[in-house]
């Protein structure tokens, strides 16, 4: 417990900051396990897990992509309804448009992902960081065909899930710990700032919620 | 074999904002009104409660509150010289579905359009001269003035608790309102909102630049307010989950807080949900609606007879729902022939964001849909276009709505768009960016049309609507001049960077820009270029009545819902003062 | 009484900062828990513009209480400031549980009311703006989890009748008007029988730990 458990007077001035102790078991946490893959097989994650590493790398600033789990976020939603073209119009004939008209090949988001990750480079998750850097570039320019896929289309699709990944609540897979939150100060999904909005420029430093502590009042971890 | 029901007096064919107030009016008038929702029943609670609500995956990314695109879409093309596809993901616009349809989900912002805009046409031949503009703009008179729907602004800002500071009261201009406005004959039913400290530096360079800034009027409420019709809505707490999103706090106005709880105590007022309107059926004649045919949730075909319809669905579903029924010409823009379908507009914007200091904290997510601080100096035609070149203009402010990071992760331009670099430019920009909006107007033009699509069908087999547009020159100009505007006030903002451009053609369907899809049912004085005479009413099937943004002959700098639930009252007053004492055509 | 009769003496002269918490502590608790008989609320880790603002209702008629108005009213603003600073950054057990009056602890109804509302009186839920759990928002949204039964409810009529202006959003009257007694008394015994969580005070510069506000 804190130090205000002994006489508040004595460790306190008025209006100072109070002495935070750390708190208990922080340093024993380990990341957690990762859950296991419903959609990728061993190839694909080990394309995907280096894949994200380099889209949002682990650096000074914070958790990346691979950290915050955001693996096993692509592979639930694959796995899942979206994956399965949830909210796609998947009316044929299918004709090639142009770039105002928008996606229109055949693909499921879990097909294209299949099919693209197919053609990719399989020395990728081998190759040096800057390796990587370099093919991730080549197929977000277009370079490549992946098993029929154009690799932009795959490229900005792969982009697009790692930053839904890295910021959608925690309850969707990624975003471990609300790590990507804290880095940049996003508060989450309780919100009402109702007082706040008119205190121009203060700093709000509340720490974020997620939709997991709607659950219960008592939990271990917000995860 | 389709089940036919006994006949109702009205059936109306959306229960969104306009079905909900139409259905009001006339059971109120006395008569038995069906409401036909194709989506499923929502209600404050518990459908839009927190947290479950704040999920920026589900509701914004996902679009789990729009229609299915699986079921229904759009096809698109730039121009009639392309083949049409389906959006296949919808992105650039969310039309709503379910019970109140998308004004459960929208921002709030609430305008009335100028007068100038009622009469675009008339208007500028007459200032700028009948050549000013080229002869593939097809912009036109409403056949309505500004005057006729001032009762009716008021009453549905009214109805909504519309938060704001007028600027022109019966011709007095009040300083700290929009002086620009047309006169309006009382003040808003509530203060303005708090401004948000980007809102306050917007305000504070505008006026610095001779510009005339006031608060952005918002349907999210500033205070309590208990509307007309005796429903309460609650204070908007700018949790920063406006758009896309429902509110959990009562404090949006929607058709759920502002009318539904009066209108379902209504037994004159039957709704049935998950209803999927195939068409109006016409008697032999052609002249006359019998009813509709609809898809129950469970696959059934029923028949609603009815003797008055009102459509009042998300507007380009109007003009679909007109050409699936055969009910006028279709246009063709080859001829110029037919009205059904002519005019689709939209909304031509752009944005500068405004990078700061790391010591300046903006706090995006503190935000609500329609908070914030504009200036109406480059809206419409309240500028000299003499030397300019195009007609029309935009409003220019900042009223952020949120800080979502999924969509909301601003970086300098020269920044890649992912690894190191980009992490790090998003941890220092986030919190310090703001974002002047530039919302500028759409003109029509004879190739910009709506039709049915010959190849692609929905999950009814019935054919999709076919949308046919880009941005006009005229708009694109229109835009490169009010952006550059905007630039100049982002610059007096007091940040280290600022970034920003002009919308730029071809329009595409790719990413978000704008719900505000116009045109394709539109009013007017003459049948002949118009689908409905200035009451809203069907020139050609006199019991068919249309409301929506679908009425707009051309598209304005301002949002349109304001203009949607003027339309909507002005329609339900002349339909209970004169169609129903004497029905037949109005004009 | 001895509380007051030294407050007396004091008006005029600064009164000492120890004097002042021992004061607050004979109603409240030696470490701001709150004494159910006496019908003092528990204060500790409430936030501190919360806690300022009420003690300024009460100076100047905003609230009303037979004991805290005096008080309040011999305080200076920057009393008010220090003494919600203090009770700000306390932690406190929790006190044992006042009886409900009458009501289940934990009522479905009441768990209803806290987490989703009730549309049939266009009632939100009140954790949209009170925090998971009741624990508080925002450092300014008081916690309502292990608060004192009796007080809850007695807070929830003040609003229902119009005697407390505290709310600068307006709503809390709104929303207690919509509830009826036996709402305002379930809701008040749920509240009550949560324990309270780790105070809500903001910790500039302070890392953060996961998991937020969540109690280890």
């Amino acid at each position: 417990m804190r130090a205000s458990r002994r006489w508040f007077f004595k460790a306190v001035s008025a209006g100072g900051a109070v002495a935070v102790l750390p708190t208990p078991g922080a340093a024993q946490r380990k990341a957690p396990a990762a859950a296991a893959y419903v959609f990728f097989n061993p190839a694909e994650a080990a394309f995907i897990e280096a894949g994200v590493a380099r889209l949002i790398p682990k650096d000074e600033s914070g958790p990346g992509a691979l950290e915050a789990g955001v693996p096993s976020y692509i592979d639930k939603q694959l796995g899942g309804a979206w994956g399965a073209g949830e909210r796609l119009y998947r009316g044929g004939p299918w004709r090639p448009g142009t770039a105002s008209q928008g996606y229109q090949l055949p693909f499921t988001p879990a097909e294209l992902f299949r099919t693209a990750i197919r053609g990719v480079e399989p020395k990728f998750p081998k190759m040096a960081p800057q390796e990587q850097d370099a093919y991730l570039d080549s197929l977000q320019k277009g370079k490549h065909e992946l098993a029929g896929v154009p690799s932009n289309v795959f490229f900005e699709s792969l982009l697009d899930v790692t930053i839904e990944g890295f910021f959608s609540d925690p309850a969707y897979g990624g975003n471990r710990d609300m790590a990507a939150w804290k880095m940049i100060g996003f508060p989450g999904a309780y919100a009402d700032f109702y007082e706040h909005v008119d205190k121009h420029g203060v700093a709000y430093n509340a720490p974020p919620t997620s939709l997991a502590q709607a659950k219960g009042h008592r939990h271990g971890h917000a995860s | 074999m389709a089940t036919r029901l006994k006949e109702s007096d009205v059936v109306i064919l959306g229960v969104g904002l306009v079905g909900t107030i139409l259905a009001r009016e006339l059971t109120r008038a006395g008569l038995e009104v069906v409401g036909l929702e194709r989506g499923e029943p929502r209600f404050t609670v518990p459908d839009f409660q927190a947290p479950a609500m704040h999920d920026e995956l589900r509701y914004s990314i996902r679009k789990s509150l729009m229609v299915d695109a699986a079921k229904e879409t759009y096809t698109f093309r730039n121009s009639s010289a392309e083949t049409a596809l389906p959006i296949r993901r919808i992105q650039s616009f969310l039309p709503g579905s379910g019970l109140g349809g998308s004004a459960v989900h929208w921002n709030g912002q609430t305008w009335r359009f100028h007068d100038a805009d009622f009469r675009m046409r008339s208007h500028h031949d007459q200032r700028y001269g009948k050549d000013f503009l080229g002869k593939q703009y097809t912009h036109q008179d409403w056949g309505v003035a500004y005057a006729d729907l001032e009762p009716h602004y008021d009453r549905f800002e009214y109805l909504l608790g519309i938060c704001g500071k007028a600027g022109n009261l019966q011709g007095v201009k009040i300083a700290g309102g929009n002086v620009l406005e047309e006169q309006r004959a009382r003040e808003y039913a509530n203060p303005p909102m708090k401004e948000p400290y980007g809102s306050a530096m917007f305000r504070k360079a505008a006026a610095s630049l001779g510009y005339h800034p006031f608060p952005s009027p918002s349907a999210n409420m500033s205070r309590p307010y208990t509307n007309p019709e005796g429903v309460t809505l609650q204070t908007c707490v700018f949790c920063g989950y406006c758009e896309r999103y429902g509110c959990e706090h009562y404090a949006k106005s929607s058709p759920q807080t502002v009318l539904l709880p009066v209108l379902l105590k209504d037994p004159k007022f039957h709704l049935r949900t998950h209803c999927q309107v195939q068409r109006i059926d016409l008697d032999a004649s052609g002249r006359r609606a019998s009813g509709v045919t609809y898809i129950d949730g469970q696959g059934r075909e029923v028949e609603q007879p009815a003797k008055l319809v009102i459509v009042g669905l998300f507007a380009l579903n109007n003009a679909r729902m007109l050409l699936l029924s055969r009910i006028g010409t279709p246009y063709d823009p080859a001829t110029g022939d037919g009205a059904v379908g002519r005019n689709y507009t939209y909304q031509t914007l752009s944005g500068v964001q405004v990078f700061y200091d790391s010591s300046v904290n903006i706090n995006p997510f503190m935000r609500s849909g329609a908070n914030g601080t504009v200036i109406a100096d480059f809206v419409g035609d309240n500028f000299d276009h003499a030397k300019l070149g195009f007609a029309g203009g935009a409003y220019i402010g900042e009223v952020m709505s949120h800080g979502r990071p999924i969509e909301f992760h601003p970086t300098p331009p020269g920044t890649p768009a992912w690894g190191s670099e980009w992490k790090k430019a998003v941890v220092r920009h986030y919190n310090h960016t703001s974002v002047v909006n530039v919302h500028g107007s759409s003109i029509a033009a004879r190739d910009n049309y709506l039709d049915l699509d010959p190849t692609y069908r929905d999950a009814w087999g019935q054919p999709l609507l076919r949308m046919t547009f880009d941005f006009p020159e005229n708009d694109l100009r229109m835009s490169a001049y009010c952006t550059q505007k905007a630039t100049e006030i982002a610059k007096a903002m007091g940040a280290r960077q600022v970034a920003g451009g002009p919308r730029r053609a071809p329009y595409t369907v790719t990413q978000y820009q704008s719900t505000h899809n116009t045109g394709g049912t539109i009013m007017g004085a003459d049948p002949a270029t118009s689908v409905l005479n200035p009451f809203c009413q069907c020139w050609d099937v006199s019991n068919v009545f249309v409301i929506g943004a679908s009425n707009f002959p051309q598209n304005a700098s301002y949002n349109p819902t304001g203009t949607v639930g003027a339309l909507a009252y002005w329609a339900a007053d002349a339909l209970v003062k004169r169609y129903l004492k004497s029905p037949g055509p109005l004009v | 009484m001895k509380t007051l009769f030294c407050l007396a003496l004091g008006v005029g002269t600064a009164l000492a900062q120890t004097s002042q918490i021992e004061s607050c502590a004979s109603c409240h608790g030696p470490h701001g828990e709150g004494n159910p008989q006496m019908g003092a609320p528990r204060l500790a880790g409430q936030p501190q513009p919360y806690l300022e603002r009420q003690l300024e209702a009460y100076a100047t008629g905003r609230r009303y209480n037979e004991v805290m108005v005096p008080i309040a009213r011999a305080l200076t603003a920057a009393d008010r400031a220090q003494l919600a600073a203090i009770y700000a950054h306390l932690d406190a057990p929790p006190t044992r549980r006042s009886a409900a009056t009458g009501a289940t602890r934990g009522s479905p109804r009441a768990r209803k009311l806290a987490t989703e509302g009730d549309e049939s009186r266009q009632v939100q839920a009140c954790e949209n703006c009170h925090g998971p759990g009741g624990s508080g928002f925002g450092g300014v949204v008081p916690y309502l989890a292990g608060q004192d039964a009796r007080y809850l409810e007695t807070a929830l009529q003040e609003w229902k009748q119009g005697r407390r202006d505290t709310d600068p959003t307006g709503v809390m009257p709104q929303i207690a008007k919509r509830l009826t007694d036996p709402d305002i008394a379930a809701l008040a015994a749920y509240y009550a029988s949560l324990p309270p969580q780790a105070s809500q005070k903001t910790r500039p510069g302070a890392s953060q730990g996961p998991g937020g506000a969540s109690p280890r």
